[in-house]
């Protein structure tokens, strides 16, 4: 799975949690939108997908292609289309150009349709690729960067820290239930309590403003033993993680500030729920003071921070008896919102080889015109550069591929699941070579060469023979290319070749055959990703 | 006006004034003893109140020497040490320092009004 994907994905489910928890959050209890945001953090972090079906990602999808193939008469494009949006778990078909350029998040560049837009985005990129990497790159060592700063600047004042004499703290130090040994300290470098550390954990008290009434202080050192107890400096460390490595995800920085609010709410919560629900007051007012008594040079913060703390007085406020009801309700939203919107869409059962092949990056995927099977035998031998069209599943559809033959003339080979068999092809270095059965191409294809259609023999067009391809006007026909329809190819190059373009009116009734010259005519078959 | 010196700094000042001189190895065994700091840290300190002029090394031995009394010394304003640590910037990674605004009495006030609302 792919950073891009991962952020997507990871910020599509940051918006659906800032919203469950703006309107449910005093309503179900704080530590299911931890494990939330514990989702949406593995989300980001981790490049495992579970291809499950049921979520919003395959829905949609399956919504479009339901629309695409109302309108249309082929699903083709549409399907191919939306897959590359949301890019399946076998992801996009891949770019070749951006695959080789090595990087994962550069070859899922989401829809494009048509080989024309992606080849002109795999230009694109195979150019900026380099600069996009080192773009993003200095991004994450620049946030790593700050964040070091930081943490090394606060130990090294912290290291000059004074011991704690009073007894009271020295006896709630004593009897705090945690198996590792907490220290308390005090420091004139941190105007509110503070802890650090995992394994030996230390509580920063500030110089003024917490010691004044001795309920204050309790409070104070129970709140941080919270912290400590689960492990809550990990937890900020993974929720910077995720924003140093998707620093250029806005979603990604939201997170990180509501995450840290509900870090705190949740431990307000336990540490009233330790010391029962007629304390909340005290609790509350307890913050409140602390707040007040701080030092009086304004410390430039976050800008978030009244609201902070507003959040917090009403949080603790509000806390409730704990209900099963409440618990079941959150552990539904968790497990709901993580299935619908942090799963990928499943892989396309249909996609099985196409996409494969193609998430390797053997083949560039092209929206392509039917054709003829080729002759007989239906066993190639090599052909040149392919397209696959996907139409349906694997069990009700069937895959057309469309190849450049040896002997010149452009095939398209139907391969339906009822026929059974499998046919895989690999491509390597413009070459397919394909096995496999033959059983569908025996059925579909009859005689030799190409069967010519009524209106092209109507303008011109003739066949030179059985095995001789076609003729125009006296001269052999190269190229012959009908969008969307008919695509014909040899291997004649000479001065009497000739490249036409069929020219069709609106009604879709063929108008003409326009002459080419090789150039304008490779140039329109480059995009579609054929080499004549 | 005299010597502004932060509590750390002042705890090194209060060995040399109850001692008279000390070398800085004393120093440190001493605070190390008392408050748990490391070599390094007591180290430091001392070089921090050489700077601000209020001790006085010589050789051999890094002797050092209280060039002020306690009575001339101030206690530094903290906030400066706290803007210098944190130059700023909010915290992140910490459980529950934030860089916070003041707030205002009337915020204060609103907000103990709030706590009795909800009671």
């Amino acid at each position: 799975m792919s950073l891009w994907q991962m952020s997507f994905y990871g910020g599509v489910t940051i918006l659906v949690v800032a919203a469950l928890r703006s309107r449910f959050w005093d309503k179900l209890p704080r530590q299911s939108f931890l494990v939330l945001w514990a989702v949406v953090v593995m989300r980001l972090l981790v490049p495992i997908n579970v291809g499950l079906g049921c979520n919003i990602y395959t829905w949609i999808e399956a919504g479009i292609s339901a629309w695409a193939d109302s309108k249309q008469g082929f699903p083709a494009p549409g399907g191919s289309m939306v897959s590359g949006i949301f890019g399946g778990s076998t992801g996009s078909p891949a770019n070749g150009a951006l695959v080789s350029a090595g990087e994962e998040e550069a070859a899922e560049s989401p829809g494009g349709q048509g080989g024309g837009i992606r080849d002109g985005l795999s230009q694109a990129a195979v150019f900026l690729a380099p600069i996009g990497k080192f773009a993003y790159w200095a991004g994450v060592f620049s946030c790593v960067g700050f964040y070091l700063s930081v943490y090394a600047r606060c130990r090294r004042e912290f290291q000059y820290s004074l011991p704690v004499g009073d007894p009271f703290v020295l006896k709630w130090a004593d009897s705090v239930p945690l198996r590792r040994r907490v220290t308390v300290r005090q420091s004139e470098a941190v105007s509110a309590p503070v802890t650090y550390g995992v394994f030996h954990p230390v509580i920063l008290l500030p110089k003024k403003g917490v010691w004044e009434d001795s309920s204050q202080l309790e409070f104070a050192l129970a709140h941080e033993a919270e912290h400590i107890r689960h492990f809550d400096a990990c937890k900020k460390l993974a929720l910077v993680a995720a924003a140093c490595v998707h620093w250029f995800n806005p979603l990604v920085w939201r997170m990180l500030v509501l995450a840290n609010r509900d870090l705190e709410v949740a431990c307000d919560a336990r540490v009233v729920r330790r010391y029962g629900p007629r304390f909340k007051s005290a609790y509350a007012y307890a913050l409140i003071s602390m707040e007040e008594k701080k030092s009086n040079w304004a410390i430039l913060g976050n800008g978030f921070s009244e609201n902070g703390l507003e959040e917090r007085i009403v949080a603790i406020m509000k806390i409730k008896k704990r209900t099963i009801g409440a618990f079941m309700t959150a552990a539904v939203m968790v497990a709901g919102v993580t299935t619908v919107f942090a799963t990928a869409p499943a892989s396309r059962p249909g996609a099985g080889h196409g996409s494969n092949n193609a998430a390797e990056g053997e083949i560039d995927a092209v929206a392509v015109e039917e054709g003829r099977a080729p002759s007989g035998e239906g066993k190639q031998d090599s052909m040149i550069t392919v397209g696959v069209i996907q139409e349906g599943d694997s069990e009700n559809g069937y895959e057309t591929i469309v190849g450049v033959l040896d002997n010149g003339t452009i095939g398209s080979q139907e391969h339906s699941a009822e026929a059974g068999g499998s046919q895989e092809y690999a491509v390597e270095n413009d070459a397919i070579e394909g096995e496999g059965s033959s059983g569908t191409a025996e059925e579909i294809g009859e005689g030799d060469g190409v069967d010519v259609p009524e209106e092209y023999t109507s303008l011109g067009i003739q066949k030179a023979g059985a095995s001789e391809g076609l003729q125009w006007n006296g001269k052999t026909v190269a190229v012959l290319y009908d969008e969307g329809r008919f695509t014909y190819t040899s291997d004649t190059r000479g001065k009497d070749a000739v490249y036409l373009l069929a020219e069709r009116g609106p009604e879709g009734n063929i108008t003409a055959l326009k002459e080419l010259g090789r150039e304008e005519m490779e140039q329109i078959l480059g995009e579609l990703g054929l080499v004549i | 006006m005299g010597l502004k010196l932060f509590d750390s700094e002042l705890k090194v000042m209060g060995v040399l004034w109850r001692e008279g001189g000390a070398t800085a190895k004393h120093i440190a065994g001493t605070l190390k003893e008392e408050v748990g700091w490391n070599k390094n840290t007591t180290y430091t300190l001392i070089k921090r109140c050489i700077a601000k002029g209020a001790v006085e090394r010589s050789e051999p031995n890094f002797m050092c020497r209280a060039l002020v009394s306690k009575e001339e010394v101030q206690q530094a304003e903290t906030e400066e040490l706290i803007n210098k640590v944190y130059d700023g910037s909010a915290d992140k990674l910490f459980a529950a320092l934030l860089g916070r605004k003041k707030l205002s009495k009337e915020q204060i006030e609103n907000l103990r009004q709030m706590v009795k609302d909800l009671e």
